[in-house]
C-alpha cells in the first residue's frame, strides 16, 4: 500500500504542536479583529466562536475515529477512489500553501514595522522560509519535538507580558459585558470558528500518531487550552488599553509589550518579545509547509516529500508578496481565511462523513484491526 | 597525430637523469607516451605490472621443519632488514633433545618475561628426566612454559600476530605447532589524574593509554560477572584492540548489536585515537555536538554502564567513548553527583546559562547595540555610546576583531611549550586587554563581554562540546550583525531543530525533553542520589531498578512517601 514516508509521533505531539498552530494567531490581528467585532465582550466572542468550532471538530474526530490510523487523503481514498483523495489532497495542500504565503507576510511585515524599519522585507521573510524549510526537510518528529522543547518558552513569553502589563488593567474597561450585543456576536461566531480551522490538521497526520485512541482526547485539549489562552490573552488587551484603542492597534500582543514599565530598568523590552514572535511563527510555517508537500505526496502518490519542500516554499514566498500592503496582508488573513477557512476545514470532514454514511464504510475499531 | 610525431622540444628531467629519454616527451607540460600501444599492449602491460599474487600468511601452515618455519618468519618480517624483530634459536634439553627457536619485537615484549618464563625453564629446566608429556609440543606445553597465556598457532599468520602484538612465538623441530606466549610489555604511563575532567571531590584516577589498564580502572568499580568485554581489531595495519564493555542483563541487548555492527564496519589501515572510531559511529558526523561522550575518568564510565549504556576503550587511548547519549549529558560533570544535591543543581544551572551566554553574549551586544538600543536603559546606553565614540570600526568588526584575538591566545595557549606558557597570559592580558583599549581600537565594555564569553565556554565540562560553542558563536554574531534579534531567533530555531533530530545511537539526543518521557530527575536539577530509583526510560534498558524502593528505611519521611506511592 503506498505511503508518504514520514516519522511517527506520540499523541502528546500532536497536543503540543496543535497549540503552536492554535496560539500563533494571538500575536498577529486576532485580538484587535475581536476588539472590533465584539468590543468589550469580545472574550465572549472567541468563546462563542469556540462553541461553534465544536461540531467541526466532533465531525472531525467522529470521521478519524470511524477510520483509525488513516488520514484525510486515506479516507478519501476509501471512500471516493483515487480522484476523491487527489482532489482532497490538493486542497489541503493549497489550504496550507495559502495560509503559510499569508502568514510569512503578516509575521514579516509585523517584525518590519515594530522593530526593523529599515531592513528589506524579502531579507526577513527569507529568514523564516529558511527556519521552515529546515524543519519541514527534518520531518515529522522533529517538528514536534522542537514544538515540545519551545513551546514552554512561548507560552511563558505570552503570559509575562500579560503579567508585566498588569499594572495598567482597569476592569471597568470590560464593561459593558456584552459588547457591541449579543446580536451581533452570534452573527460572528460562525465566521470566527475559522480561528481553529489548523484543527484539520489534526487528520493530515492521523496516520502518524502512535496511539491513535487518544487522539480525540488530546485534539479536545489542545482546543481548550488555546482558548482558554485566547480568553484571558482579550481580557487583558482590552482591560490594558479600553476598547477604542484596542480596535486600532494592529499588532496587540508587541503593543501591550511595548507598555512593559516595570522600574526604570524593566521597560522598552518588546524586542525581547521577537524570540517568541519568531519561534511561534517559524514552528506554525514549518507545520504549513509540512502539511502542503506532504499533501501534495499523498495527491500525487510521491511517497518522499523533501523534495516537493524547497518549489513550495519558493511559491510560499512569491505568494506572499502578491498582497500589496501589511494592511490588505491583514485583510486576507481576518476577511477571508478567518471567515471562510471553516468551509474548508469543517466542510470537507463533513463531506467525507456523509459519504462514510452513504456508502457505509468505516467501523472504527474493525477498521483499525483490518489496519493493523 | 602533428603534435604526437612533433619532435620534444623538452625532455623531461626525471627521465634524463635515469637515462630513459625516449620513455616520455613533454609538450607544454602534457606528457604523451612516445609509444603508441594498442589495447592488446596494454592489457599484457597491466598484466605484467600487477604485482605477483602472494601467498598469503595465513594459507601456509606452519611447517614440521624450524629451518623453513624461520625462513619463512624471516621472509615476512623482512629480516635481516627488520633490526627490532629477534629470533633466538636454541636447543631444548628433554629426553630427546630438540632445537628451537623464539621470535619476539625488542620493545613490545617485555624481555624480563622472555627470558624469565621462556628461555630460563626451556633451557635450564626441561632437562629434568621425568619431563614427558607424550610430545614434545605438549610437554612443552604443559610442563615449561609457566607464562600465564599461552596459545596454540596453526599459521604463519597467527604467529605474526602474536609477534606484532607484543607476545613471543615459540617454534620446535618436528612440530607443526607453535607456541605464543603472553609477554607483552609495551612502554606506558602510570595511571594519574585527569587531565580535562578534573573534580574536587571525587576519585583522582583517569584512564590512559593502557589497553588493560583501563579495563581494569572499570573492573574495579564494576565488580560483577555481568560485565562484559568484547573485543575487536580495528585498522589492518594498526591492529588496533577495541573492548566493546557493557553490563549484560542491564543494556537494551539492541543498542549493544547496533554498536557491534557500526564497529565491524570500520574498515580502515589505522586509528590512532578514539576521537577517530567517534567519527566512523557518529550517527551525524558532521554535526557540531558530539553524539557520543569522550571521557577520562573511570567512575563516570562505570556510572554510565550501570545506567544501560555501552562503552569503547581502546588500546592506545586515554579517553573511552559512551552512546547512547543525551546532549544534558554533555552539560554534566560526574562531581554534580558527589556534592550536595543542592549544590549540584546550582551548578548545572550555572553550566546551562553558561551555555547560553558562551554562544549568544557577543550577537546580543551586536544586536542591542546595531538594533534595538532602545532595550538599554538610557544611563548604559550613554555609557557605552561614549566609549564607542572613540572606536574607529563598527561594532561586528570590534567583535569579530577581539573573539579571533581570544580564539588566538587559546589555540596558541595549547601549543605553546609549557616553559614559555606565562608569556600568554602577559600578551593576553596586556595587549588584548588594556593596550587595545588604550589604543581605541576596541570599547572596555566589549572587552567584558569578551571576557565573560570565554570564562562560560570554559565552564563546560566536555571538551567537544566547548570547542562547537566557538564556532556557533561566530555564526551567532554573523547572523546578529544581519538582522539583530530575529537573526539570533533564527540561529535558535536552526539549532533547536538541529539538536532534536540528532539521534545517539538512535536515541534522540534531547531525551527525555523532547521527546518526552518520564524523567528521572538528573536533567538539569539533579534530585538527591536515593531518590534515582528507577533507570532512564529513553535507552529502553533491561534493567529497570537502580536501588531499592526505600533506601532510607530509617527516616519516617521517607518510608511515609513510599507508603503513600504504593
Amino acid at each position: 500500500m503506498f505511503r508518504v514516508k514520514e516519522g511517527k509521533i506520540s499523541s502528546n505531539g500532536l497536543f503540543v504542536m496543535l497549540i503552536i498552530l492554535l496560539v500563533a494567531k494571538i500575536f498577529l490581528g486576532v485580538p484587535q479583529a475581536m476588539v472590533e467585532e465584539g468590543d468589550s465582550a469580545a472574550w465572549l466572542l472567541i468563546i462563542v466562536s469556540a462553541l461553534a468550532a465544536v461540531p467541526g471538530i466532533w465531525v472531525l474526530l467522529k470521521l478519524m475515529k470511524k477510520f483509525p490510523g488513516k488520514n484525510l487523503i486515506q479516507i478519501a481514498e476509501e471512500l471516493l477512489g483515487r480522484p476523491g483523495a487527489f482532489l482532497t489532497g490538493l486542497i489541503l495542500s493549497f489550504f496550507s500553501l495559502f495560509m503559510a504565503s499569508v502568514i510569512v507576510r503578516e509575521f514579516s511585515e509585523t517584525v518590519l514595522t515594530t522593530v526593523l524599519p529599515q531592513t528589506p522585507i524579502s531579507i526577513i521573510s527569507f529568514f523564516f522560509i529558511g527556519a521552515m524549510l529546515l524543519g519541514a526537510y527534518n520531518g515529522l518528529e522533529v517538528i514536534s519535538r522542537a514544538s515540545t522543547l519551545l513551546y514552554p518558552f512561548i507560552l511563558a513569553g505570552i503570559f509575562s507580558i500579560l503579567f508585566l502589563t498588569s499594572n495598567y488593567i482597569n476592569f471597568n474597561n470590560l464593561f459593558p459585558i456584552m459588547g457591541s450585543g449579543v446580536g451581533k456576536i452570534l452573527y460572528h461566531a460562525p465566521g470566527r470558528s475559522s480561528m481553529y480551522t489548523e484543527v484539520i490538521f489534526a487528520g493530515l497526520i492521523a496516520a502518524n500518531i502512535k496511539d491513535t485512541d487518544v487522539i480525540p482526547r488530546q485534539v479536545w485539549k489542545a482546543f481548550a487550552v488555546s482558548v482558554v489562552i485566547f480568553v484571558v490573552v482579550e481580557l487583558f488587551y482590552v482591560a490594558d488599553l479600553r476598547v477604542p484603542a484596542a480596535q486600532k492597534l494592529y499588532v496587540p500582543l508587541f503593543q501591550l509589550a511595548r507598555l512593559i514599565y516595570m522600574g526604570r530598568f524593566i521597560q522598552r523590552i518588546e524586542s525581547v518579545y521577537i524570540f517568541v514572535w519568531f519561534f511561534l511563527g517559524a514552528l506554525k510555517l514549518t507545520v504549513f509547509l509540512y502539511s502542503s508537500a506532504v499533501a501534495l505526496g499523498w495527491a500525487f502518490k510521491i511517497p518522499i516529500y523533501q523534495p516537493l519542500l524547497f518549489p513550495i516554499s519558493l511559491l510560499i514566498f512569491a505568494l506572499s508578496f502578491i498582497p500589496a500592503g501589511v494592511y490588505t496582508a491583514f485583510q486576507l488573513d481576518m476577511s477571508i481565511i478567518r471567515e471562510y477557512g471553516a468551509i474548508i476545514a469543517w466542510g470537507l470532514p463533513l463531506a467525507l462523513l456523509v459519504a462514510a454514511a452513504v456508502r457505509r464504510k468505516g467501523g472504527g475499531q474493525t477498521e483499525n484491526k483490518m489496519d493493523k | 597525430m602533428t603534435k604526437m610525431s612533433r619532435k620534444p622540444n623538452k625532455t623531461d628531467g626525471r627521465d634524463q637523469d635515469n637515462g630513459k629519454k625516449d620513455t616520455l616527451t613533454e609538450t607544454k607540460g602534457f606528457k604523451h607516451p612516445k609509444k603508441a600501444y594498442t589495447v592488446a599492449a596494454l592489457k599484457e602491460l597491466r598484466k605484467k605490472s600487477t604485482r605477483p599474487s602472494k601467498v598469503q600468511p595465513e594459507q601456509v601452515p606452519v611447517s614440521k621443519d624450524l629451518g623453513q618455519n624461520l625462513r619463512i618468519i624471516s621472509d615476512l618480517f623482512h629480516l635481516p632488514k627488520n633490526k627490532d624483530v629477534v629470533i633466538r634459536e636454541f636447543l631444548v634439553p628433554l629426553l630427546c633433545p630438540v632445537k628451537a627457536a623464539i621470535i619476539y619485537i625488542d620493545g613490545a615484549a617485555d624481555t624480563k618475561l622472555v627470558d624469565g618464563f621462556v628461555l630460563q625453564p626451556l633451557m635450564l629446566l626441561s632437562n629434568i628426566n621425568k619431563l614427558d608429556e607424550g610430545g614434545n609440543f605438549e610437554t612443552v606445553k604443559n610442563l615449561l612454559v609457566p607464562a600465564n597465556q599461552v596459545k596454540q598457532a596453526g599459521n604463519q599468520q597467527e604467529i605474526i600476530d602474536g609477534v606484532v602484538n607484543g607476545d613471543t612465538a615459540i617454534l620446535l623441530d618436528n612440530c607443526d605447532l607453535a607456541l605464543i606466549v603472553e609477554t607483552k610489555g609495551w612502554p606506558g604511563r602510570s595511571v594519574s589524574d585527569p587531565k580535562t575532567e578534573r573534580v574536587t571531590q571525587g576519585p583522582h584516577e583517569s584512564f590512559n593509554e593502557s589497553f588493560r589498564q583501563s579495563l581494569a580502572l572499570i573492573r574495579k568499580r564494576v565488580r560483577t560477572n555481568s560485565l562484559m568485554t568484547e573485543y575487536f581489531k580495528v585498522g589492518w595495519r594498526s591492529g588496533t584492540d577495541l573492548a566493546l564493555v557493557y553490563l549484560d542483563g542491564v543494556v537494551n541487548p539492541q543498542i549493544v548489536r547496533e554498536m557491534k555492527k557500526r564497529l565491524k564496519y570500520i574498515k580502515v589501515a589505522y586509528v590512532t585515537d578514539t576521537g577517530i572510531i567517534q567519527q566512523f559511529i557518529s550517527d551525524s558526523p558532521y554535526s557540531l555536538i558530539p553524539t557520543s561522550l569522550s571521557t577520562e575518568r573511570p567512575d563516570r564510565v562505570a556510572a554510565y554502564l550501570n545506567e544501560g549504556h555501552v562503552v569503547i576503550i581502546m588500546d592506545g587511548s586515554p579517553f573511552a567513548i559512551i552512546a547512547p547519549i543525551t546532549i544534558w549529558g554533555l552539560l554534566h560533570s560526574p562531581e554534580d553527583y558527589y556534592l550536595n544535591p543542592v549544590v549540584g543543581t546550582f551548578t548545572r544551572i550555572i553550566r546551562t546559562i553558561s551555555f547560553f551566554i558562551g554562544v549568544m553574549t557577543p550577537a546580543f551586544y551586536i544586536a542591542i547595540t546595531n538594533y534595538h538600543p532602545e532595550m538599554i536603559p538610557t544611563d548604559l546606553l550613554l555609557a557605552i555610546a561614549a566609549t564607542r565614540e572613540v572606536v574607529p570600526f563598527p561594532v561586528v568588526v570590534e567583535v569579530l576583531l577581539m573573539e579571533f584575538s581570544f580564539e588566538l591566545i587559546r589555540e596558541a595557549g595549547v601549543r605553546i611549550p609549557s616553559v614559555l606558557g606565562p608569556t600568554i597570559g602577559i600578551v593576553g592580558a596586556l595587549i588584548l586587554g588594556q593596550a587595545a583599549v588604550q589604543a581605541n581600537i576596541v570599547s572596555p565594555i566589549l572587552v567584558i563581554v569578551v571576557a565573560i564569553t570565554a570564562l562560560s565556554s570554559f565552564t563546560i565540562p566536555n571538551i567537544a562540546f566547548s570547542l562547537s560553542i566557538r564556532i556557533l558563536r561566530f555564526i551567532f554574531i554573523i547572523l546578529a550583525s544581519i538582522v539583530g534579534f530575529i537573526g539570533i531567533a533564527f540561529g535558535l530555531m536552526v539549532l533547536t531543530y538541529m539538536v532534536t533530530g540528532l539521534k545517539s545511537l538512535g536515541v534522540p539526543m534531547l531525551a527525555p525533553v523532547a521527546p518526552f518521557k518520564p524523567m528521572s530527575g538528573d536533567i538539569v536539577i539533579r534530585r538527591p542520589f536515593f531518590s534515582f530509583d528507577s533507570m532512564p526510560k529513553y535507552t529502553n534498558p533491561q534493567a529497570k531498578f537502580l536501588q531499592a524502593k526505600l533506601v532510607r528505611k530509617w527516616d519516617p519521611i521517607s518510608r511515609n512517601k513510599v507508603k503513600g506511592d504504593s
